[in-house]
């Protein structure tokens, strides 16, 4: 249950950044969301990039940082806990 | 004036250098035409693209390397378009489409960022008496305003829209030797400058990846398109990575000219791939 809640947690918190960069507030993202509807173009996705890595002190290596495999908002959050977890 | 179906997510598809050229597309999509018989004078070199931001040090939201679309459109007779400078919504509805024109500051107030150009356009969708509705291509949304707000947002100018003919056969055919004739045609080649402007080189490189898709997507029509999908994610990858480089202050131009000359040994494969099957089966 603490996992789980944590795991909730640092969602949360990964979503929280990305409306930071979104025109759309956390409350009205969700995971299923493609980054497109909510507003990020392939521009803002580099911002993202780097806001997620300055909200975390993670640095992100160049091969997972593939716009292709950065679609929806679940594929960030994917990608943010792959580092949170290491 | 047509109502418009809102569906924000049809901008995902479009590969468009302007907020008019998406709107067009928008509105040609919803019409169920395929619009991407329009891609067919989108070929342009590397070396050009390259002349035209380091070489000529122009901007990307005035790229002129290739026509716009809604040029093309007009000129193959599709559409009627004209612009005007009204300072009352002056909507006349015997007329398809329109376009407004919005004040920086209500795009910035609104939607917290400046848009690339002065001259940004939305879409109106539906209108009454009381309230206006409107397409925003970027960010994407759709908006209801009451007309008082809608006066104050409206900029003063207008662009209508006439849808005039579908896109007929012998249009495709026009289209298709005009594609074949641009890529054949013996264009002046320009020496690839060195990087020296950071902006310039992801500017550079958004204006190759929407023209390469677009090729794609209009080639993929007539021919097996599957080689160049490697090459286009390429393309946005190394994109991202400039704009990565840009935000991080992590500037290494000698990087950026290698990831360039690689980049334009593979598009110059590409296209003569492209050209050698286009002309194989259709020249």
């Amino acid at each position: 249950m603490e996992r789980c809640v944590k795991t909730m947690d640092k969602e949360y918190e990964i979503i929280k950044v990305i409306s930071s960069v979104s025109p759309f507030s956390d409350e009205d993202i969700s995971l299923e969301d493609e980054l497109a509807s909510i507003g990020i173009d392939s521009l803002k996705k580099v911002e993202l990039i780097v806001a997620i890595e300055d909200a975390f002190s993670i640095v992100f290596e160049d091969a997972d940082l593939d716009p292709v495999q950065l679609v929806s908002v679940s594929d960030f959050v994917k990608l943010a806990e792959k580092y949170l977890n290491r | 004036m047509k109502n418009i179906d809102v569906d924000l997510s049809r901008f995902n598809s479009f590969q468009s250098l302007s907020c008019v050229e998406s709107y067009l597309l928008y509105i040609l999509s919803t019409n169920n035409y395929d619009y991407r018989y329009l891609y067919a004078l989108s070929y342009v070199s590397f070396s050009e693209i390259m002349n035209y931001f380091f070489n000529e040090r122009k901007r990307f939201e005035y790229y002129n390397g290739v026509p716009r679309l809604q040029q093309i459109a007009s000129k193959y007779n599709i559409i009627l378009i004209k612009d005007f400078d009204k300072l009352s919504i002056n909507i006349d509805s015997k007329h398809d489409y329109y376009l407004l024109r919005l004040c920086p500051e209500y795009i910035e107030e609104t939607y917290g960022e400046v848009t690339w150009r002065d001259d940004h356009y939305v879409l109106l969708a539906n209108y009454n008496d009381s309230m206006w509705t409107y397409i925003n291509d970027d960010p994407r949304d759709c908006r209801t305003l009451n007309y008082n707000e809608m006066l104050t947002a409206y900029a003063g100018s207008l662009i209508r829209i006439d849808l005039v003919s579908g896109i007929t056969d012998k249009m495709k055919d026009l289209l298709l030797q005009g594609f074949l004739d641009s890529m054949s045609e013996n264009k002046k080649t320009f020496s690839i400058p060195s990087v020296d402007d950071i902006i310039a080189a992801r500017n550079a490189l958004a204006v190759l990846r929407i023209l390469r898709r677009r090729i794609y997507e209009y080639c993929f029509q007539f021919i097996c398109c599957d080689f160049m999908v490697d090459y286009l994610n390429e393309l946005d990858k190394q994109f991202s990575l400039i704009e990565y480089m840009r935000l991080r202050n992590r500037v290494n131009y000698s990087k950026i000219d290698n990831m360039f000359s690689t980049l334009q040994q593979k598009d110059s494969k590409i296209i003569e791939a492209i050209n050698g099957k286009m002309c194989e089966n259709y020249g």
